[in-house]
């Protein structure tokens, strides 16, 4: 980072279109200015709508990748200020969309595996097979976790520990424990949703589309 | 790192915007918003690099 502080950082005389032209020569200290006079707007106006901070960090990350991976190819053809907004705003947005789609995938999916659980009592060799496979897939996820994430995951659903208590536990913020175990949550239900007969599979992507 | 959403070009079209929406953007970096300093930084060093990678990609030919 540079030793220049933030507010020097802000104060800078130099516009954003000058910046903008000085980091495709690779200037760092463009790039920090930039960088500095841009992320806290964009950061709360992102957090200001998610009202979350593991899926504002997500979103910024998102948003500032665009910025920064297409300056080089920025034409000028509006302020940078409103180019910046606009990325910040569609990847809210695009967030939003991706969070219900989401939401609604993780609700479908359990209840697809509870009714398999339920019809287990009476299974047939092929919906055994069905659920050794997805007994499987799950196995294969977790051995591809961090320990962290997967240690999380156990004193949440094994352990039925609180997020605070773990928050604590584990030194990391409620927020992080929250962020950690819906991606978990997601590659189990991918895995579960892999390990289905092709049919349930069909009318899961099918829902999804 | 994730790769950005379009081309440039792209995203300036798609840019309108009222000057409502621009002011309360600009205006937004005054709220109260708690952030991870440790992120901010992570994140600033993982867009150098990544600005430093596209330029070097476009080579210096193109950088003016």
């Amino acid at each position: 980072m540079s030793r220049r502080s933030e507010s020097d950082c802000r104060r800078s005389e130099r516009s954003d279109e000058e910046l903008v032209e000085a980091i495709r020569r690779s200037d760092e200290e463009a790039f920090t200015v930039l960088y500095e006079r841009y992320y806290q707007r964009v950061y709360n106006f992102v957090y200001l709508r998610l009202r979350n901070h593991a899926d504002a960090e997500e979103a910024v990350q998102e948003a500032f990748t665009a910025v920064f991976g297409a300056v080089a190819s920025f034409r000028g053809t509006s302020a940078v200020l409103s180019w910046i907004y606009g990325i910040a705003k569609n990847t809210v947005n695009n967030h939003i969309r991706r969070t219900v789609a989401q939401k609604s995938r993780i609700d479908r999916a359990e209840s697809e595996l509870i009714r398999h659980l339920e019809s287990s009592l009476a299974a047939s060799p092929e919906d055994d097979l069905t659920l050794r496979r997805c007994a499987e897939a799950v196995r294969d996820e977790f051995e591809g976790l961090s320990g962290w994430q997967a240690e999380i995951f156990a004193m949440r659903h094994l352990d039925g520990l609180p997020i605070a208590e773990i928050s604590d536990r584990m030194s990391r913020s409620p927020d992080a424990v929250r962020s950690s175990l819906c991606r978990v949550k997601r590659l189990v239900v991918a895995a579960v949703e892999g390990g289905q007969p092709s049919e349930s599979r069909t009318v899961a992507e099918r829902s999804m589309a | 790192m994730d790769q950005p959403q379009g081309s440039a070009e792209l995203d300036e079209a798609v840019m309108d915007c009222s000057l409502e929406e621009l002011r309360e953007f600009l205006e937004a970096d005054l709220a109260d918003v708690p952030d991870d300093l440790e992120f901010k930084q992570n994140l600033r060093d993982k867009l150098w690099d990544l600005v430093q990678t596209r330029n070097r990609r476009r080579g210096p030919s193109d950088a003016n």
